[in-house]
């Protein structure tokens, strides 16, 4: 009999305990989560993936706090895409569009107006330009905004400054690839600057932009660097830089 | 800050991706790059620069062209470039104003031209 008393107490004894119990874990469940939303977080890759070209652009390990979308903005990678909607629309216009004073403007009318889907695409080739401008110009002022340009990130500022100015120079050739009277008027402006560099101006502005009239700025000149040098430069250079990102320790935040 | 229940980047980059797209789509659909004038109809009067080149074409119509066309925006490089020496030298929070001076001036210019070139006229 005295047993079985005993038995109700030991479990109403066993009770508050277990809750207690349950309660602690959930607490200990939370400082764990807490922690680990604070902790690095590791992008699970595999072996093969960690060697192939994706993953030479994406960075392996990516700080938690880098994470929030809210501290990048995705403005470097937005600035990326923007150059491959550029490549692959730019690759698409090749195939119609002949440089040449007589020729760029009326080709250009014809891929506008004539080829199918050729408007959209050279749409989409212009306002990926513009908007690859804008992103750019953003992403330089978000990184001076978290100090990320501070030592030991120096070198890949550099090379994030040049590819400001190669983007700016890559709209500037596509604005003269237009072939009307206003790109002729640029290309003048451009020849006459820079032949004010004493020494090498004129032969610098022979190299760069070929021999453009007043009427039109679309040269064969132009459009090789517009298509093909200044491309190039630039892919290369926004790789270096995506490189020294995790060469430097990732993006961290504040 | 409220954390994204989107954990991996990759997710965040394609979702970031896919709006950029839906964007530059719905621009190239809705408003079509212009051509600007031929080269066989009569001259221009006057041209005017794309929107991202006109703070050079305010600095060419006020200054001499070698200090608007050459010095002015070398220094505005070179500035912009030695930035991370500049703010060893004047400490870190001079970083920012550095920035915004710079930056400011080339708004302060692509406004003038907007309003000169678009609204004014």
């Amino acid at each position: 009999m005295k047993e079985q008393v005993a038995e109700p107490k030991q479990e109403l004894k066993q009770e508050p305990k277990q809750e207690l119990k349950q309660e602690l874990k959930q607490e200990l469940k939370q400082k764990l989560k807490q922690k680990l939303l604070q902790e690095p977080v590791l992008e699970p890759i595999s072996e093969g993936r960690q060697k192939n070209f994706i993953n030479h652009i994406r960075p392996r390990f990516v700080p938690g706090g880098a994470l929030t979308v809210l501290y990048t903005f995705c403005l470097g990678g937005l600035s990326f895409l923007a150059f491959v909607v550029l490549g692959i629309t730019g690759f698409l216009l090749m195939f119609h569009y002949q440089p040449g004073e007589s020729t760029g403007f009326s080709s250009l009318l014809t891929i506008a107006s004539v080829i199918p889907y050729g408007g959209v695409i050279r749409n989409l080739h212009y306002w990926a330009g513009q908007v690859m401008v804008v992103t750019v110009n953003l992403h330089m002022l978000r990184v001076v905004w978290t100090h990320s340009y501070k030592s030991p990130k120096q070198l890949n500022w550099l090379v994030g400054v040049s590819l400001l100015i190669l983007v700016l120079v890559l709209d500037f050739t596509g604005y003269l690839l237009i072939g009307s009277q206003e790109s002729g008027a640029a290309a003048t402006v451009a020849v006459n600057i820079l032949g004010l560099i004493p020494g090498m101006g004129t032969s610098l502005a022979q190299i760069l932009f070929g021999e453009p009239t007043s009427l039109s700025g679309s040269t064969l000149v132009v459009y090789v660097w517009h298509c093909l040098g200044l491309p190039l430069v630039a892919l290369f250079l926004q790789l270096y830089h995506f490189w020294r990102i995790r060469r430097d320790g990732g993006v961290r935040p504040l | 800050m409220a954390r994204s229940p989107i954990k991996h980047l990759i997710e965040k980059e394609g979702i970031a991706a896919l709006f950029f797209l839906v964007f530059c789509t719905a621009l190239a659909l809705k408003f079509p790059a212009g051509v600007g004038t031929s080269n066989q109809a009569p001259s221009v009067s006057h041209a005017v620069a794309p929107w991202i080149f006109g703070p050079f074409q305010i600095l060419l119509l006020y200054l001499p062209p070698w200090l608007g066309a050459l010095v002015f925006p070398l220094l505005l490089i070179a500035g912009v470039a030695g930035l991370p020496w500049l703010v060893d030298l004047w400490g870190v929070k001079s970083g920012q104003r550095i920035f915004v001076v710079f930056f400011g001036l080339i708004m302060i210019l692509l406004i003038w031209f907007m309003v000169k070139e678009f609204w004014w006229t």
